[in-house]
């Protein structure tokens, strides 16, 4: 399969968080926070034009402390959500403005580059002094709902409105008696979006927000030997998530059997950061790890798209015959461009074959799926 | 009478009687002195009485004799009596039969007259009877002849009778005597009554013959007995044939529905299958022989025509035969297959096929009944004898897992579990030479022995055992939760696999060639090569070993990562000593060492340099570290350090290939563990004081983790990226003088 290579653009800074800016749908966008405990920290905007194979930034600063978590509304492009530490080490979570924003499908370089963005702090979900915030989580599909989850494994619920007010609707027990930290948090887009699936360290619980406090809907006990770091559903089947963790593995599962996983996948040398479906083609999941090295999976058994089924049949002989066979579940690609661990990737909300992962050292990597694949795919 | 006389008289007499009695004279010269002694001397007793004895005494010894003389006396008067009265009383008796004597001459002449008498008389009396004598012969003569016509006038009755009591043979005697006298004078009147009277008899007769040859439970010796009475009664041979052929494919289909519902009771297979050849052979066999060979007794001068019936029936009892005994051998003989059995089943099956040989003799057929059952059966006995090898396999290795205890040496456990597997295929192998000992008549065969050997032995049970042995090891890894492996075990199992890929299955097959005759070495006959067996075990063997640095690597990074976790690095107190649990870790590093070590070898260094260069490169990163140590706060920002240090430093390369060699086991573990480290470091925020417990770690880490590996650089390259990951997350990054962290870590 041949490769093309990646767009490189280096931060100066370290960094965990990324996300695309999925308010965008047209311009390749992606949010990155950085994490440095000596210097100002800021969210980077940074586009990719595919065309002039360009990449562009635009800064905004982030005043209240290193940034460990990203999280761009699903629908409204200048709202964005942070977890971050400040000088009083403290976890937090804010939701800011982002100002300025171009407006949808405009290039960021209509933006002056010679000055800097703003965040205008619109929330601050504070729950207690005590509690730290582990994740944050927009609801899936409209954003209009927050979840903060503490350390201790307590869910929040806040409500977003419209005009930026923010209230605290619901905060549960502790999910867990025993002090078991929250390693990962994700909330389901099926479902009305009404479950949301927290791992503590080896255990996963998926809860129902209308009833938090009665138990979890159905938990996975040490669903990887080593804590979960971060787990994803598939966004086009209700019944498909995948997890990963300090094993290595990016495990597979069907919700209505939890026994063992449908698909094991073992192919990170070290902890994998985090793991990601493609929202328009689920087969294809990318996994990011401290081996250094992002690695895009197929999972087409799983897929909602009937591969080689419905598609193949007419079109086998007319096209080149070199791509048709039906994708297997396996590696696709793994991409090894990085030198220090990478804890976080994303797929563009703009363009579902372009994918962004980031190390610690700042370096962001866009990559595109290999050609021969799209073409597989799509044709 | 004087004394010297009497003494004489009396010697003579004794002398006499003791000749009569047969008694020898004894000289015996002590007895002169016994008064009733043989040698008795009067006059030296008589001196001796008066030397020895007092005066007294004397005159006691004197009356004392008196007394014995007059009663001896008295004794001898009354005998003397006696015999004289006897001697008169015989003179007496002998007068009378003298006078007797006399009368009874004169009555035997007179009986030797009447005698001559007699004489006479009887001489007249035979002369007188000579004619009678000749009439009387001719008298018996005629009731001879009598007998005989009674005879035949009695025939039916004695038919009937003889037939009703079932004495055929004596009922066929009968007619046959008189068959012929009865044609002669069938036309007479008064015989062909009872001509016609028989031959109703014989009819029923002959009617009952066949009824005991029809029917089934009759022994063959009976139906022998009737076919040669039906035969003599005169029945065509073909139609007997026939019928015979009818009644007897009758009689083994039986046999054949006995044998195929055949059940065994007993509980040791081996005999089971034994009694059940030889019932095999005593039933369906033997009766197929016996029939055939009944059928050449009967019909010696049968038309091939008769006699191919015959042997089509039997052929195709025999087809039916083999494949009953092959189901029904498989059946008994069971899934558990050992020594003992397969000896019985051997000797079963060369049973069988001895005398199926000599049936097929017999048949004079020349098709392949035996062989192609017993390469069947040896063919299922040895998916069996693999499938068992492969059960008792997993069975040792769960045992295995399930009891493995964590103080067991990883050598000794290498010798004691491949001696275990070793054993189980080695039994197997046992088993299966019962078919081609050298007593066997079948494995005479050499087509057999070549299949058997190739086919069965070495692809069947050799090679698709080793094949799933290696994929279980590879199994054995992969659970997780309760059947989750020790990591030693899997190191140990790692070993097993290479010794497997090394030698024990090249010598194992050498062992298979030499049992089995296969040429050493030999490749051809599509058989598959040692090398595919041996790479699975290769691949197994990777496969372990990556899963024993992971699982190792797993505990010591949990350890870090619970021992990051538990502290507070921000508030954190001044180092006074290295973490116990970076001792621990180190303690379990080289434990994993020492077990690598025990396991395999040294493994190359990746430069090999002189102790001495090491020792200036030490120093050299020492150099560094104090450097570190001089900058300030303000000097360390982190990405320019932390980019130059990037430039120099090699990638990490975390990927899974360990080469089994202890180097690269220990080396994947120090990596994945230090990486481990990093990543729980980097997700901490650091006060001063943390990063300063971080910094005695690294060194005391630094201080002893070279030893266990080849490629210091990287062990160094990973400390320093942990040390400066703590530095980029520290608030108030002092770190300490080297002088002190050499103190604490040397204390």
């Amino acid at each position: 399969m041949e490769e093309e290579a990646p767009i490189i653009y280096g931060l100066d800074f370290q960094a965990r968080s990324l996300c695309a800016q999925y308010g965008e749908t047209e311009m390749v966008r992606f949010l990155i926070g950085t994490q440095s405990l000596k210097s100002e920290n800021s969210i980077h905007c940074v586009e990719y034009d595919e065309e002039s194979v360009l990449v562009s930034k635009f800064v905004y600063p982030h005043p209240l402390g290193e940034i460990w978590q990203t999280n761009a509304h699903p629908n409204q492009a200048d709202i964005i959500g942070t977890v971050h530490k400040g000088q009083n080490q403290k976890m937090s979570a804010t939701i800011y403005k982002m100002s300025p924003v171009p407006t949808n499908g405009q290039s960021i370089d209509t933006l002056d580059s010679t000055s800097h963005g703003q965040l205008e702090a619109i929330a601050s979900l504070e729950i207690s002094d005590e509690k730290e915030v582990a994740k944050f989580l927009w609801q899936p599909n409209d954003g209009n709902k927050v979840v903060t989850v503490s350390t201790d494994s307590q869910i929040n619920l806040w409500d977003f409105g419209n005009e930026g007010k923010v209230q605290n609707s619901l905060h549960s027990d502790p999910l867990c008696k025993i002090h078991n930290q929250v390693t990962a948090a994700n909330w389901s887009p099926h479902h009305g979006t009404n479950q949301v699936a927290v791992a503590m360290e080896t255990n996963l619980q998926v809860v129902d927000l209308r009833s938090v406090n009665k138990g979890s809907i159905y938990n996975i006990e040490n669903a990887h030997i080593e804590p979960i770091r971060d787990l994803d559903f598939n966004p086009n089947r209700q019944y498909y998530m995948a997890t990963c963790g300090d094993d290595g593995c990016v495990k597979f599962w069907d919700v209505r059997n939890l026994s063992s996983p449908v698909l094991n996948r073992h192919d990170h040398y070290h902890w994998v950061w985090q793991v990601r479906f493609n929202v328009f083609h689920d087969q294809l999941v990318l996994s990011a790890g401290s081996d250094a090295r992002v690695v895009l999976t197929s999972a087409a058994s799983l897929s909602s798209e009937p591969f080689g089924k419905l598609m193949s049949d007419d079109k086998d002989n007319d096209d080149d015959e070199d791509v048709r066979s039906p994708l297997a579940d396996g590696v696709i690609t793994a991409y090894e461009e990085h030198e220090d661990s990478v804890y976080s990737v994303a797929w563009s909300s703009a363009d579902s074959w372009t994918f962004a992962s980031l190390s610690y050292g700042g370096r962001l990597l866009i990559h595109r799926v290999p050609r021969s694949l799209k073409h597989s795919i799509l044709f | 009478m004087s004394k010297e006389a009497t003494d004489n008289d009396k010697r003579k007499r004794n002398n006499l009687l003791s000749q009569y009695y047969g008694i020898t004279e004894e000289k015996d010269v002590e007895n002169l002195f016994d008064v009733d002694g043989k040698h008795f001397n009067a006059d030296a007793y008589v001196d001796k009485l008066v030397q020895e004895t007092s005066l007294k005494q004397l005159i006691d010894k004197e009356q004392e004799l008196v007394r014995e003389i007059q009663s001896l006396d008295s004794e001898m008067q009354t005998l003397v009596y006696e015999n004289y009265n006897k001697f008169i009383l015989a003179t007496d008796t002998i007068r009378q039969m003298k006078s007797d004597f006399k009368t009874m001459e004169d009555e035997m002449e007179k009986l030797v007259q009447d005698m001559s008498q007699i004489a006479t008389f009887a001489n007249s009396i035979s002369s007188n009877l000579q004619d009678r004598r000749q009439q009387i012969t001719k008298l018996s003569n005629i009731h001879e002849l009598l007998k005989n016509l009674q005879f035949l006038f009695d025939l039916p009755t004695k038919l009937k009778s003889s037939v009703e009591e079932k004495n055929y043979s004596l009922a066929v005697k009968y007619y046959a005597k008189s068959e012929q006298v009865l044609k002669d004078f069938g036309d007479h009147p008064s015989f062909s009554g009872i001509q016609s009277d028989c031959q109703e008899i014989v009819t029923t007769l002959r009617k009952c013959l066949k009824d005991q040859f029809v029917r089934a439970e009759v022994t063959s010796h009976e139906l022998e007995e009737s076919a040669s009475l039906l035969s003599k009664l005169g029945e065509s041979s073909t139609s007997l044939a026939l019928e015979f052929t009818v009644i007897n494919k009758g009689r083994l289909e039986k046999d054949l529905d006995d044998l195929s519902t055949y059940t065994t009771s007993g509980e040791n297979n081996g005999e089971a299958v034994l009694a059940f050849i030889e019932k095999c052979c005593n039933t369906a066999l033997n009766n197929a022989a016996l029939t055939i060979a009944t059928f050449n007794n009967i019909f010696p001068l049968a038309s091939a025509k008769d006699s191919e019936g015959l042997i089509d029936m039997a052929v195709d009892v025999i087809n039916r035969l083999c494949p009953i005994v092959k189901t029904k051998v498989v059946e008994i003989i069971g899934f558990e297959i050992n020594e003992g059995c397969c000896l019985s089943l051997v000797a079963a099956l060369d049973k069988f096929h001895r005398r199926l040989l000599a049936v097929q003799r017999l048949l004079m057929s020349d098709k392949q009944w035996s062989s192609i059952l017993i390469t069947d059966v040896a063919q299922i006995i040895s998916n069996r004898a693999a499938e068992n090898l492969v059960v008792k396999w997993t069975e040792e290795l769960q045992g295995w897992r399930d009891s493995w205890n964590n103080d067991n040496q990883p050598h000794g456990s290498v010798k004691f579990i491949e001696g275990a597997l070793i054993e189980h295929i080695h039994r197997t192998l046992v088993a299966l030479t019962a078919f081609v000992g050298n007593h066997v008549t079948f494995s005479q065969d050499y087509q057999f022995r070549q299949t058997f050997g190739r086919r069965h032995v070495r692809e069947d049970v050799f090679i698709m055992s080793l094949k799933k042995l290696s994929i279980m090891l590879s199994n054995l890894c992969n659970a997780t939760g309760k059947d989750n492996a020790s990591p030693t075990l899997i190191l140990v199992l790692s070993r097993v696999a290479i010794d497997f890929n090394q030698n024990l299955a090249q010598s194992l097959l050498s062992l298979i060639e030499e049992q089995f005759d296969i040429p050493a070495g030999f490749q051809g006959d599509n058989l598959t090569p040692l090398s595919a067996v041996a790479a699975d075990f290769k691949q197994a063997s990777q496969t372990l070993l990556q899963r024993y640095v992971q699982s190792e690597s797993h505990v010591l990074v949990q350890m870090i990562r619970k021992s990051m976790d538990s502290r507070d690095w921000l508030t954190t107190s001044e180092p006074r000593s290295v973490r116990p649990v970076i001792k621990r870790v180190l303690e379990e590093i080289s434990r994993v060492d020492s077990h690598a070590a025990q396991l395999y070898e040294e493994g190359s260094r990746k430069d090999r340099s002189s102790d001495s260069s090491r020792r200036t490169h030490h120093s050299s990163r020492m150099q560094q570290k104090s450097s570190w140590s001089s900058l300030g706060p303000s000097q360390l920002d982190s990405s320019l350090l932390n980019n130059i240090q990037k430039l120099f430093s090699e990638r990490i390369d975390l990927s899974g290939t360990v080469e089994p060699n202890k180097g690269s086991v220990v080396m994947a573990v120090i990596k994945i563990c230090l990486k481990g480290f990093l990543e729980c470091v980097r997700l901490k925020t650091f006060g001063k004081y943390g990063i300063q417990q971080i910094q005695v770690d690294c060194y005391y880490l630094q201080l002893f983790l070279w030893r266990f590996t080849f490629d210091e650089n990287l062990v160094h390259s990973l400390l320093d990226e942990i040390l400066s990951s703590a530095v980029q997350r520290c608030l108030e990054p002092v770190l300490m003088e080297p002088g002190v962290v050499e103190l604490i870590c040397e204390r």
